[in-house]
């Protein structure tokens, strides 16, 4: 006798293929891009919504890409390209060698900087965009409250730690929230295109080289250093 | 509860909210779907490579699949309890209505608190039948006198839910009526009437 407590075997086997036929789609797509369910493609929103109707559709279509593509390589030992300072084991942990990536970060910078306006003056403007894409990647990442100051990036991180990370990234912060996270990303975004252009000279400095602090210029309307971060606060004088 | 229909309506939901989710609206984008969401967000953290910063894409689609499952089926589930134990609480207030205070007398006989209890029965399981989501007690027929209803209700199926927690209401009434002593020694008869072949 077949009552509503039961379930039948058919019904069984339809839920395995639904979910089966629903597993395996997703299981096939590769880590690569940012734009994915419950999390915003925040770099590329920053840029659209900076530099729309200052670029060509296309050079920010590169642009955007450029994101994507940067967050392919998240090796500790590549953790300048994100702003942040590689934990290489747990020898490595007392002491993570922040200088060095802060260093390394501003010589990638100086690097993308240059050969996006050598390519540029070349008439090149794919190979611009990608160089100034990446730069902008670095730039960006240095204002989100995951990285900025160079934080520890850790491959083999607790998983509270990952959580945390992920969850402080997970979409574009509200106009002056957390101490101005969106103003300073928007205005990096502006800062590096200005870069790029020359409207802006290029920097001794983009980082303060204690704290690792992306040091925006005054006239983009953010206020440099953290009030409450507290790995901010070691180049606080 | 109907399980079948139950598991339907919830797969029908996860697959319309997962929609919502991954459509062009960018819902999955607002602050209140990650806190709704943050457990399919930990799941994806949790399955994801170590490496990266953010998801990959097949564990965080796992983690929203796997959560709306848990999400509807435990929130449809408890709306099923919630809406079973409140057609139970309903049949239970009518105790205590004026005319039933002779039913519910320890000195009445075991026969007619059959009778009152298989009315309450009748009445709550007819309009469990009414509700979409409720499943009908499993061999009861309603086209029989009250008394023979509760008879086949104890005897049958006694550990059923609607049935068990009805007893509990008429449990209730007893004793309020009668005291501990009372009522339970009355339930005793009533059981025993009920386990007697007629």
């Amino acid at each position: 006798m077949r009552t509503g407590f039961q379930i039948g075997q058919r019904t069984v086997c339809r839920i395995a293929l639904l979910l089966l036929g629903l597993g395996v789609p997703v299981l096939a797509v590769p880590w690569s891009s940012q734009s994915r369910l419950l999390f915003e493609p925040v770099h590329q929103n920053a840029i659209t919504r900076t530099l729309r109707g200052v670029l060509p559709e296309a050079q920010l279509q590169t642009l955007r890409a450029a994101q994507s593509a940067a967050d392919h390589d998240e090796r500790a030992e590549d953790a300048q390209l994100h702003a942040m300072a590689g934990v290489m084991g747990p020898a490595d942990r007392p002491n993570h060698r922040q200088r060095d990536f802060i260093a390394r970060a501003e010589q990638t910078l100086a690097a993308l900087f240059a050969e996006a306006g050598a390519a540029r003056r070349q008439g090149n403007p794919t190979t611009a965009m990608a160089r100034l894409g990446a730069a902008l990647h670095l730039l960006t990442d240095a204002t989100s409250p995951a990285h900025r100051c160079f934080q520890p990036w850790d491959a083999d991180a607790a998983f509270g730690d990952r959580l945390a990370h992920v969850w402080a990234e997970r979409i574009t912060p509200a106009h002056g929230g957390n101490d101005g996270d969106r103003e300073r990303l928007d205005a990096a975004v502006r800062w590096a295109y200005d870069l790029y252009t020359g409207d802006q000279p290029l920097p001794d400095r983009f980082f303060e080289p204690l704290s690792g602090d992306l040091q925006i210029p005054a006239g983009y309307g953010v206020q440099n250093g953290h009030r409450t971060l507290a790995v901010c606060q070691r180049g606080s004088p | 509860m109907n399980r079948g229909r139950l598991t339907g309506l919830v797969l029908l939901w996860s697959a319309l909210a997962l929609a919502l989710l991954a459509s062009p609206l960018a819902l999955d984008q607002t602050r209140l779907a990650g806190l709704l969401y943050f457990p399919a967000i930990m799941i994806g953290v949790l399955l994801s490579p170590r490496h990266g910063h953010v998801p990959a894409v097949g564990p965080i689609w796992i983690g929203a699949i796997v959560w709306s499952l848990v999400y509807w089926s435990g929130g449809l589930a408890g709306y099923v309890l919630l809406l079973e134990a409140m057609l139970v609480r309903a049949q239970g207030r009518r105790l205590y209505e004026g005319g039933r205070e002779a039913a519910v007398a320890d000195d009445a006989s075991p026969r007619s608190h059959l009778a009152c209890f298989g009315e309450l029965l009748l009445e709550l399981e007819r309009r469990r039948r009414r509700h979409w989501l409720l499943a009908a007690i499993p061999g009861l027929s309603l086209d029989q006198p009250a008394e023979s209803l509760a008879r086949q209700a104890l005897r049958q199926v006694p550990r059923h839910r609607a049935v068990g927690s009805l007893l509990v209401e008429f449990e209730q009434a007893l004793v309020a009526r009668n005291g501990e002593q009372g009522a339970s020694a009355a339930l005793t008869r009533m059981h025993a009437e009920a386990a007697r072949r007629v």
